[in-house]
């Protein structure tokens, strides 16, 4: 179907006939008119899809201001630079009908995760198994890694801020928080505490921040764990503050703060996110030591 | 003239372009690009189907993380990025309600989402208009009374707000998520 951006104007009704906003005479002319022009009748057609998701509610909801940092900070962690024989990806046209070409199989095992299979088409060859689970979304892990959080033994992990002290290399077992300083020794504002927890894949961080500044849009602070000197550093996540308070995050990360020996609190930014380094570009604000007891 | 075939073939060339710079190592401007496109719907899509705003984040991050794995991959000559988007997505809240849902639902939704996208981008008189005929249940004559217009002017706005919606909805790369099935 063509549809023309500016085509003749025609009969206006067919808007208010659509809309059900058509007083009685004009409906009732405009019923009679409908049934014999094809020009309108097609108008109609085509309103009638925008007036039934115009009556339908949607949702509102704004995504959090700093979610475009962390898909950014997200894209640039996930992978090194994608080649064309990397991976292989459903081609377009099966995208094109992704909707009716792919289905979730459930699992044939109590809490087996139902998997993606491509519905086997007249012409199309089905697919290995192992192909469509290499396609399989990795969110399926993240959740997975989130539901298993809430059952697993917190660990609380002291997390002090206080400037490149020499750290201890015994696992921290019991939260420790503390006042922090900026780096060196310069006098700064803020404080953070950052609590692990064993998660069944990884890591969760929750993450305190007190008394940070509000950022310039498009840039946003990242933590890090890493070992003696900053060595391997990984990060736990990104996040933005609006300037007031206290405010608390939740991240997932790789590192293990058990091996991990320092954290630092980076601003970031968008020169930053298009390198392809594993490692913080920007300044570091927020500095410590992983701290036992 | 151009037509609706024409400006969502105009949408998926431009976004395949950015999927191209993506595949060549850029991780910032083309992402940031699709985001703004696609992370607000997507984020929609998850607090409508899953109903929290940490796994509505948690959706979107996926699907663009998805999609960068992928770029080298894609052909954008036959397919959309947002029809791939969206595919992720399905896959996503199968695996964490496990329940998949339908395809229709599926695309009511990002209708809805989008047209209404498209009616607040819409001049405050041709939006007027048809918000008080659609969620007030006005007619046009009562419409016309409310805001002191001319019973012509009234039908003409709600004519052309109509056509606008749908213009926007092509230039917005709604029916190119749904598929060549929705031209």
């Amino acid at each position: 179907m063509r549809y023309d951006m500016h085509p003749p104007l025609g009969h206006p009704e067919v808007a208010g006939w659509v809309l059900g906003a058509l007083d009685r005479p004009d409906s009732g002319a405009f019923g009679e008119h409908l049934r014999s022009c094809s020009r309108c009748q097609a108008a109609v057609a085509e309103f009638e899809s925008v007036a039934t998701a115009l009556g339908r509610p949607a949702p509102a909801d704004e995504p959090p201001a700093e979610l475009e940092a962390r898909v950014l900070a997200a894209v640039q962690r996930g992978a090194p630079a994608p080649s064309v024989e990397a991976t292989e990806m459903p081609s377009a046209q099966q995208t094109w009908q992704a909707v009716e070409t792919w289905q979730v199989v459930p699992g044939e095992q109590t809490g087996e995760l139902p998997r993606l299979e491509e519905v086997p088409r007249a012409g199309h060859a089905v697919r290995r198994e192992e192909e469509i689970a290499a396609r399989r979304p990795r969110r399926v892990s993240n959740w997975l890694l989130v539901a298993a959080m809430a059952a697993a033994v917190a660990i609380a992990v002291g997390v002090t801020l206080l400037g490149r002290a020499v750290f201890r290399t015994t696992p921290p077992t019991v939260t420790a928080t503390a006042p922090l300083r900026a780096p060196g020794g310069a006098t700064g504002s803020g404080t953070a505490t950052a609590r692990p927890a064993a998660a069944a894949e990884g890591w969760s961080v929750q993450l305190t921040v007190t008394g940070l500044k509000k950022l310039p849009a498009g840039r946003y602070y990242e933590c890090w764990y890493a070992g003696p000197g900053g060595r391997e550093p990984i990060s736990a996540g990104t996040f933005t503050v609006d300037g007031g308070g206290s405010q608390a995050f939740t991240m997932w990360t790789a590192a293990d703060p058990h091996r991990s020996t320092t954290v630092e609190i980076t601003v970031e930014g968008p020169a930053s996110v298009g390198q392809h380094s594993a490692g913080p570009h920007g300044p570091v604000v927020l500095e410590g030591t992983v701290r036992n007891g | 003239m151009v037509s609706l075939a024409d400006a969502g073939g105009q949408i998926a060339a431009e976004e395949a372009r950015l999927v191209s710079q993506m595949a060549a190592g850029d991780a910032g401007a083309p992402v940031a690009e699709l985001y703004r496109r696609y992370g607000r719907r997507l984020y929609r899509l998850g607090m409508q189907l899953l109903g929290d705003s940490v796994q509505a984040g948690e959706l979107v991050q996926d699907c663009f993380v998805q999609l960068w794995q992928n770029a080298g991959s894609f052909d954008g000559s036959q397919g959309s990025v947002g029809g791939y988007l969206f595919a992720i997505a399905r896959g996503s809240i199968t695996g964490e309600t496990g329940v998949p849902p339908e395809a229709g639902d599926i695309d009511q939704i990002l209708d809805s989402l989008v047209v209404h996208e498209a009616l607040d981008a819409l001049s405050p008189a041709h939006g007027e208009v048809l918000r008080l005929a659609q969620h007030e249940g006005l007619t046009q004559s009562q419409i016309a009374e409310r805001l002191g217009l001319p019973l012509g002017t009234v039908k003409t706005r709600m004519f052309y707000g109509m056509q606008a919606l749908r213009s926007a909805l092509a230039e917005r790369g709604a029916l190119a998520e749904r598929g060549s099935r929705a031209l």
